[in-house]
């Protein structure tokens, strides 16, 4: 499911306009990721997790330049599931 | 890895977005909550979903694996799931890392100096790039020759089975089976080697300690800086400089415990990550007190781990001084815990108990005062 499939089911379930429908979603995912950006996580008890974890500098090699590297810190956006989330999709079993 | 504990409430959320869209906060808690619902409908239907500019959320089959529970440390299984796969595009990756878009990976020149190259050596490179397939190709000439010395033995244990066992056969029929085994153990020594080695850790119950040490350890503490090892360094002096006290360097160990195996053996241009300091002996709390003999309980172990394995390749000096190392650990954490035999009576060998008892009677416990 993309994005606009996405709007055309919740216009849908809630009843407003697809204009209307897309402009509050695009605001929540957009206020997820400055959530994110600001090193905050997010619960929303029936679905999940979302936050950041942050990875420590490391050493690498990069192959195309043939030089070791000190790579910078990372932080990467990361979702845990929630158990209700969880239960609803281990419900029916291996699909 | 390092999990900010920072939440934002689902109240301050929705209030954001009902600001910005002239909706109550009522209507966009609600919203929210249909949004992520329908989301996870169609996950659990198979569907991924894509959103454009956040990521990507798919449904993920879980094998059934082993783990342990971080708080009780009981084994645990963990049955076969499926879980959320959540993918950043890159434009949420970009945005997050924005603090840090001014760092550029770093040539290491360090490393070239070091091995005296003006240039990295093209078949340096090469020999990096083949290693992992040289090395399969090792593993593969191994397995073979372990096969055929495999073999070779068996031969051999046959014909001396047929040798040894007539004349157990003739005596006693019943007890046949213990005695060929017992007679087998004696010839090559094996009854000596098993008897030693019920002493010995077992590797996988090691390391499953080292992660709930760690666990431990790290919980709910900030990260100070980094410090790269210089020559000359050792793990006590780093403690010292960062924590003012050198007694607390069991507490560095296992927070790096990734990077270093040998407590006694550091290595240059290694970072390790600085906590803030656990806190001072004179008053610490008691789940400091816990962690910091945790910690030194990890070192016991860790050293005791190395000795049997000196031993085992037949360095008795060196395993036997690791060992001793071990027991002196164990006398320098009882000061933090005096009830720490008893406390952990399942973690300690008896002998060490003993060893160190004896040494409580005779010296008593070191002084908390002691440390600075």
């Amino acid at each position: 499911m993309n994005k606009e499939q996405l709007i055309s089911g919740m216009a849908e379930k809630t009843g407003k306009t697809k204009t209307e429908t897309k402009k509050i979603i695009e605001s929540i995912f957009d206020e997820l990721t400055s959530v994110l950006s600001e090193e905050k996580s997010f619960t929303i008890t029936s679905f999940g997790n979302f936050s950041v974890v942050k990875r420590e500098r490391r050493k690498g090699f990069n192959p195309s330049i043939e030089k070791f590297m000190m790579l910078p810190p990372k932080l990467k956006p990361r979702f845990k599931t929630s158990e209700i989330l969880k239960e609803k999709i281990n419900k029916n079993g291996r699909k | 890895m390092v999990e900010n504990d920072d939440k934002m409430h689902i109240d301050d959320f929705a209030e954001k977005i009902a600001h910005e869209n002239g909706i109550t906060k009522i209507q966009a808690k609600e919203f929210i909550t249909t949004l992520f619902d329908f989301i996870g409908e169609k996950l659990a239907d198979n569907e991924p979903v894509k959103i454009y500019n956040f990521g990507s959320l798919s449904k993920k089959w879980m094998k059934k694996r082993k783990g342990i529970n971080p708080k009780t440390q009981e084994k645990i299984n963990i049955p076969a799931h499926y879980k959320i796969l959540f993918k950043p595009y890159s434009k949420l990756s970009d945005i997050v890392n924005r603090k840090y878009r001014n760092l550029k990976p770093n040539v290491l020149d360090a490393l070239l100096t070091l091995t005296g190259m003006t240039k990295v050596n093209p078949d340096f490179i090469n020999a990096i790039n083949n290693d992992t397939e040289k090395k399969s190709m090792w593993e593969k000439a191994k397995k073979r020759a372990l096969i055929i010395l495999a073999i070779i033995l068996l031969v051999l244990l046959a014909t001396l089975a047929t040798l040894i066992t007539i004349p157990v056969v003739m005596i006693n029929e019943n007890n046949k089976i213990v005695q060929y085994v017992n007679s087998i153990n004696k010839i090559f020594g094996l009854d000596k080697i098993t008897d030693r080695f019920k002493g010995e850790i077992n590797e996988q119950e090691a390391n499953e300690f080292f992660i709930s040490a760690k666990t431990k350890l790290t919980d709910n503490r900030k990260i100070i800086g980094e410090y790269i090892v210089k020559d000359g360094d050792n793990i006590f002096n780093i403690a010292k400089e960062h924590w003012k006290n050198e007694y607390l360097w069991p507490d560095l160990y296992i927070t790096n415990k990734e990077k270093i195996e040998d407590p006694d053996l550091i290595k240059k241009n290694d970072v390790l990550v600085i906590y803030e300091k656990l806190g001072d002996p004179k008053d610490f709390s008691k789940k400091q007190k816990d962690d910091i003999v945790y910690a030194y309980l990890g070192i016991y172990r860790i050293y005791k781990a190395l000795g049997e394995a000196e031993l085992q390749k037949g360095n008795k000096i060196k395993g036997e001084q690791r060992i001793n190392d071990s027991k002196w650990t164990l006398y320098t954490a009882v000061r933090y815990d005096h009830n720490l035999l008893n406390k952990y009576e399942d973690a300690i060998y008896p002998e060490d108990r003993e060893f160190v008892q004896q040494q409580i009677d005779k010296f008593g416990f070191i002084p908390a005062k002691k440390d600075k």
